[in-house]
């Protein structure tokens, strides 16, 4: 109920055109009974033994009466839906930007947690579920009630007994109806569920053909297939026999009741003739078409019902976005960020995603403003995360990070991260012109800049050879790029932020041999007076570097310069030589290759 | 690999859009007729002929009872009510009731079972279809399974074939009880009052007709809503995959600004087609009413001189729906037709694909026990396409046991050589040969047997770890598994995992790490014990720590057994007994790790080009471009120095020395100092490719010139 009223509030916002829209609702119910009673007066004149005259005295007004009514309450039908959709639409506007705007300040942990597909999901999918409960659900509920009380109101004024008979199918064809929804429902989901395990087979073995065929595997495969099939084809039969027995028997049910009304009110006809009280055929025509009136929104009913607890459900997954806070948020004193030097300190830092299971531990760490710092260490060594922490996408368990001498976390987030230049390992590459997607950090930039920038990160012949240049559309809508490509924008766009701390996580994973190192040649330069932490798997990147540092397990195990860890002879030492010895050794190769 | 390829279950609007545009333009590129698809679509019906003749007649008693209904009707306002009064009781009516109950009970088995055979016959033969597209996906030239393809396969055994369901199931039979009804309305209706027949089809097509043109404009309008939400969910994706760079930036602001923009327009084209739908509501009732009063005014005059009867008039409003309702679908026939045509279409192309080599027959079939493991390629040339060969008259032996390495750039043809071998495809000229019997011979799954293959992308299933690792063998018990865990390194890690042997390996395997995925690959072809063992690639995507731990692995999986290793990282291939460089289809250089690098070739540069900091000889770099990638001009004006080009540095430090050696040997040198200095200003322009070629050859000659006797 709680989750009902803070939707509602969003939609009180509008609450004088919902109002108004609910109002037009009655009147439009009203509206739509009055045809059929200037028909019954018609039909009345008809019964026999008619009067001819009384039959042409009537038609005029009441072909008149019905136009008149159906035009009105076309008109104010056309006036309430679009009341109801526009109010609709504007909550689920409010809604999606509120949504949005809780989205962009969640913290990285959040996306850590959570699924793309979930979140899209809840932004569009679930919001529609609650338009359609604003929009149709409380209209509907209206408008059964109204058509309901108006409708018994004009059929209880004809004949009760009639009345009572139209009403007899309402529990049945409700109970049905519901029982159908009940039915269905899990084996509709089961079906959802199926069909997506057919899927996965599907891809699976596509994708791992040759891996199938090898393992001479296909008969298993097959039989799992068949399997899989096999379920969905029973599923399927399971839900076309509901489908047939429910509706089927609503049909069949409002089919009985009207050949009743037939046979009630034929008895009543025959029995009322001629007399005062006299059942005419009219009277008998407007129950016929009553009683379908008055069941129809019944078969809507348990859909309604239906649709509320889905939309609750709905509503429930939406403010669960909205009021998670974000785990990294200024605090209310935070001061704005001075340009800075670049001097970063890590002091006693230790840090986990969940807090039991710290992923770095107890890191201390001075660089100064200027220096190059490589980071190197197994996978899942925690060296991603330590350059996380920099501009505080999370938040250190204890300890503290310093740039400049001020606690991160006592700054402004956005004049920190301005400052910082990072070129995550998720690369991502947004649908617009490449000019966009270097610019992306700086929508201002020259395109002198970009063009630099492009440079630098041995981007820009590429770019040039494209149809397009600058201007080519890349990503979803546009050409696809290779992972190395792809790789070298994000290095541009990083370089043309043109911050103090510049960040590579692992960026050239997928550039080749050649490039890198022209783009480290390019860096070498660009990295001049300013604090740099690269990320990467290859050696020789690292070995310039003003500070190495080891990381295991998410501790610092060895730090220093490349001689210096050389001479340590530890993990950087080893690896430096499976590397590099096999270089050494063809060097001596060649070098005695003459004797 | 495309792990995230294919529509998902859960249909998103763009998704839905997608794959509208994709059917509408699919649609234009029918190949085949019609009928040549109909027919084929038919002999799938055949194996239920009685089931479809069931259906046929249920259909059409259905399309009959529903003239019966308005008919009952009639009778019982013309004939039972007027003889209730002129007899004065109604006992009449008692006998006209139990006739509608009886006619409404039939009308429900009829439909009941009309929906149930539907639903049987259009499933069955999905489901037969759904068999045979994944027979021949499993049997299918592996040349279909080009990367990118994997969602265009999955959406013909799903989307397709879905489509097909329907059809099949009610599109096709219920045109026959459709026509069937809509004749059997129009002959009632004019039997019973041609004067109100007359005017209906003067009217009607007002009432029916003009919403039946209009809805296509509100069609678009709903298509324009469509295209915006699926806009907006586009964008949302977009900005929610890409958080974490949208916040590295700083770019919140500007973000929340795009998003409320498409927002708005997704609000705007849905109340445009909320107001559109709107006066579409207005017109059809205005038509509706002018059509109801227009049939009143008629009716009630034809009633009062007689010609008309008060129940024809009743019955006649119930045909009329009868009719034109069943008149639609007929209308809409044809672009269902159309698009199941279309879909018939895909399926049978990938049911026709070409399949992967024959077995022999029966009686030249050879079925291998244990082999030794001697594997002969015999002057084999092969092409995916015959005009343009990928290998080139092959000549190798490869001896039991064995370590061969196959060495080459990208697209020599290393991978096509264990294409053949695994016979994915058949030589076009030479032979292969296991153990002396011609890979033709031999029975596919006898041969296959005998081969383990670990690939670069370590393809994992979706299962536990435990069923992955037994994928080959199921019959193995949990021992044995964990055994072949331990000889490669794999079961430390998997003891970690919260679960062990029992964690499910997610979706794209992401809870494990590709070391670690491949960890588990090679356990997997352990256990099968394959007497050949191939792996292709099978450490290219892993980090040097990771390939520290894996090389343990990877040596005990190797031992005694064939072995065929492909790998870009020739740290890997240097313990080969046997080192073959393939280039451009051929084999150009065959030995030992020492010897090759004792000849100076292809392999040798390739070795080199390990390094990062050795530049690739230029043929290489041209190769390996991307034909949209032009020639780099490196733009850095300054002396490569540092870890870079350290190996130039040294390369530039040993002609240095051996042009001292010489010297004082007493050559001539003067060229080599000219030389040296010209390789200088190479470096110095960055130049960086010619000048590591000319250190190169003038390395080579300078070393060359010691052997000479001296003048």
């Amino acid at each position: 109920m709680g989750n009902f009223i803070r939707l509602m509030k969003y939609v009180a916002r509008y609450w004088y055109l919902f109002a108004l829209g609910l109002g037009l609702i009655v009147i439009y119910r009203y509206l739509m009974v009055v045809p059929g009673l200037a028909t019954r007066r018609v039909l009345n004149a008809l019964t026999p033994p008619f009067d001819p005259d009384e039959v042409f005295r009537i038609l005029p007004r009441a072909a008149l009466t019905i136009i008149g009514a159906s035009i009105l309450s076309s008109v104010v039908n056309f006036v309430q839906m679009y009341l109801q959709s526009y109010v609709s639409q504007k909550t689920i506007y409010n809604l999606r930007n509120d949504l949005f705007n809780a989205l962009i300040q969640k913290s990285f942990s959040f996306y850590d947690r959570s699924r793309v597909g979930d979140i899209v999901s809840r932004v569009t999918s679930d919001v529609d579920r609650v338009r359609r409960m604003t929009s149709f659900w409380i209209n509907q509920m209206i408008s059964i009630v109204a058509g309901f009380v108006i409708w018994i109101g004009v059929l209880l004024s004809i004949n009760p007994w009639m009345t009572i008979l139209c009403l007899l199918p309402a529990p049945f064809v409700f109970l049905i109806t519901n029982r159908y929804r009940k039915l269905s429902r899990p084996i509709f989901a089961e079906q959802r569920r199926v069909f997506a395990e057919m899927n996965i087979f599907l891809q699976q073995n596509i994708v791992g053909t040759r891996v199938v065929r090898i393992f001479g595997q296909e008969k298993r495969e097959k039989k799992r297939f068949t399997g899989i099939n096999r379920r969905y084809f029973d599923l399927q039969l399971e839900m076309a026999k509901i489908r047939a027995l429910y509706p089927g028997l609503n049909t069949l049910i409002m089919g009985v009741v009207t050949a009743l009304i037939y046979w009630l009110g034929g008895r009543l006809i025959i029995v009322t003739h001629g007399t005062p009280m006299e059942f005419k055929w009219g009277d008998l025509m407007i129950f016929v078409q009553g009683m379908s009136s008055l069941m129809a929104p019944l078969r809507f009913l348990s859909f309604i019902v239906g649709s509320y607890t889905e939309a609750m459900a709905a509503a429930a997954r939406i403010f669960e976005i909205l009021d998670t806070e974000p785990e990294v948020k200024d605090k209310p004193d935070a001061v704005p960020l001075p340009p800075v030097k670049g001097e970063v300190v890590f002091e006693n830092v230790t840090f986990g995603y969940d807090p039991d299971r710290p992923v770095l531990k107890n890191i201390n760490l001075r660089v100064r403003p200027g220096e190059t710092v490589a980071i190197l260490g197994p996978t899942g060594s925690g060296k991603s995360t330590l350059l996380y922490l920099i501009p505080r996408f999370y938040d250190v368990t204890s300890g503290r990070i310093l740039i400049d001498g001020y606690d991160i976390r006592d700054v402004k987030l956005k004049s920190l991260r301005e400052q910082i230049g990072i070129a995550l390992q998720d690369i991502y590459i947004f649908s617009a012109t490449i000019r966009e997607n270097i610019a992306y950090g700086k929508p201002d930039a020259t395109m002198e800049e970009i063009v630099a920038a492009a440079k630098a990160a041995q981007i820009h012949d590429f770019i040039m050879s494209l149809p397009d240049g600058y201007d080519t559309v890349v990503g979803e809508r546009g050409i696809t790029l290779s992972g190395g490509q792809k790789q070298r924008i994000t290095i541009a766009r990083t370089l043309l932020k043109d911050p103090r701390i510049l960040i590579f996580d692992d960026t050239t994973s997928f550039v080749d041999t050649e490039t890198e190192y022209k783009i480290q040649k390019a860096l070498e330069a660009l990295l001049k007076g300013r604090t740099a932490f690269i990320v990467t798997q290859r050696l020789s990147a690292i070995k310039n570097a003003d500070k190495i540092v080891v990381l295991k397990d998410g501790e610092i195990v060895e730090c220093g310069t490349h001689e210096e860890l050389l001479a340590k002879d530890g993990i950087y030492a080893t690896i430096y030589r499976t590397q590099f010895a096999p270089r050494e050794e063809i060097l001596a190769r060649r070098m005695g290759g003459g004797e | 690999m495309g792990w995230h390829g294919g529509p998902p279950p859960g249909r998103g609007p763009g998704w839905r859009h997608d794959r509208f545009t994709r059917r509408e333009e699919e649609k234009l590129e029918r190949k085949v007729s019609d009928i040549v698809l109909l027919r084929r679509l038919m002999t799938y019906l055949a194996p239920y002929k009685r089931r479809v003749i069931a259906l046929t007649s249920l259909m059409i008693g259905a399309a009959i009872m529903s003239l019966v209904t308005p008919l009952m009707t009639k009778i019982v306002l013309d004939r039972f009510i007027p003889a209730g009064i002129e007899a004065g009781k109604t006992s009449v009516l008692n006998i006209w009731l139990l006739a509608m109950v009886a006619l409404l009970l039939a009308q429900f088995g009829l439909s009941y079972g009309r929906q149930y055979l539907i639903a049987w016959v259009g499933n069955k033969t999905i489901y037969q279809l759904r068999e045979e597209m994944v027979s021949q996906i499993q049997e299918m030239s592996i040349r279909y399974f080009a990367e990118g393809e994997t969602g265009r396969i999955m959406s013909r055994v799903t989307n397709d074939a879905e489509q097909l369901s329907y059809f099949l199931g009610s599109g096709l039979v219920s045109v026959v009880s459709d026509t069937i009804a809509v004749v059997g309305a129009l002959l009632l209706m004019f039997t019973l009052s041609l004067q109100l027949t007359l005017l209906s089809f003067a009217v009607i097509p007002v009432m029916f007709l003009v919403p039946f043109f209009m809805r296509r404009r509100i069609r678009k309008a709903w298509r324009q809503t469509r295209v915006k939400i699926a806009g907006m969910t586009s964008v949302l994706q977009e900005t929610v995959s890409g958080m974490k760079v949208v916040q590295a930036f700083t770019r919140e602001s500007r973000d929340m600004e795009t998003f409320n923009a498409v927002n708005l327009e997704t609000v705007r084209a849905r109340l445009r087609a909320t107001l559109m739908a709107g006066l579409f509501r207005i017109g059809v009732g205005l038509a509706q009413v002018v059509g109801t009063v227009a049939l009143l005014w008629y009716s009630a005059i034809q009633i009062v001189n007689g010609t008309v009867t008060f129940g024809t008039f009743v019955a006649f409003q119930t045909l009329l729906m009868n009719f034109f309702r069943p008149l639609m679908t007929i209308a809409n026939f044809y672009n269902d037709f159309q698009s199941a045509m279309a879909g018939a279409e895909r399926v049978f192309e990938l049911l026709d694909t070409e399949r992967e080599v024959e077995e022999a027959p029966e009686g030249e079939l050879v079925e291998l026990g244990e082999v030794r493991g001697e594997i002969v390629y015999d002057h084999v040339t092969f092409g995916y396409d015959p005009r343009t060969p990928v290998l080139r008259d092959i000549n190798l032996v490869i001896r039991p046991k064995e370590k061969v390495a196959l060495v080459g750039p990208t697209g020599a043809g290393k991978t096509t050589m264990i294409n053949l071998l695994c016979r994915f495809y058949d030589p076009q000229e030479g032979s292969i040969t296991l153990d002396g019997y011609d890979l033709r011979k031999i029975s596919l799954r006898s041969l296959r047997k005998q081969m383990g293959i670990v690939l670069q992308d370590p393809f994992l299933f979706q299962g536990t770890i435990k069923e992955n690792i037994k994928y080959g063998r199921p019959e193995a018990t949990d021992e044995e598994v964990i055994e072949a865990a331990k000889a490669v390194n794999a079961h430390e890690f998997i003891m970690k995992l919260p679960q062990g042997y029992e964690t499910v390996v997610r979706e794209g395997a992401t809870n494990l790490s590709v070391g670690q995925r491949q960890l588990i690959t090679f356990a997997r072809a352990l256990l099968v014990d394959p007497k050949i063992l191939i792996l292709d690639e099978a450490t290219s995507s892993v980090d040097p720590y990771t390939e520290l731990i894996i090389q343990k692995g990877l040596e005990r999986l190797l031992k005694d057994r064939t072995a065929i290793i492909i790998a870009h990282r020739l740290s890997t291939v240097r313990n080969a007994d046997k080192i073959v460089v393939i280039d451009n289809g051929r084999i150009v250089e065959m030995g030992r790790h020492e010897e090759l690098l004792e000849k100076g070739g292809l392999y040798t540069r390739l070795y080199m080009r390990q390094f990062r900091d050795l530049e690739e000889p230029e043929e290489l770099t041209a190769r390996q471009r991307g034909a949209g990638e032009p020639a780099q001009r490196p733009s850095m004006g300054r002396r490569p120095r540092g870890a870079g080009p350290g190996a130039l540095r040294g390369k530039m430090m040993e002609l240095r020395r051996l042009i001292k050696e010489r010297e004082a040997e007493g050559h001539d040198v003067r060229e080599f100092k000219e030389l040296s200095r010209s390789i200088f200003a190479a470096l110095r322009r960055g130049d960086v490719n010619s000048a590591s070629r000319k250190l190169d050859e003038a390395i080579e000659r300078l070393r060359n010139l010691s052997n000479k006797p001296q003048t």
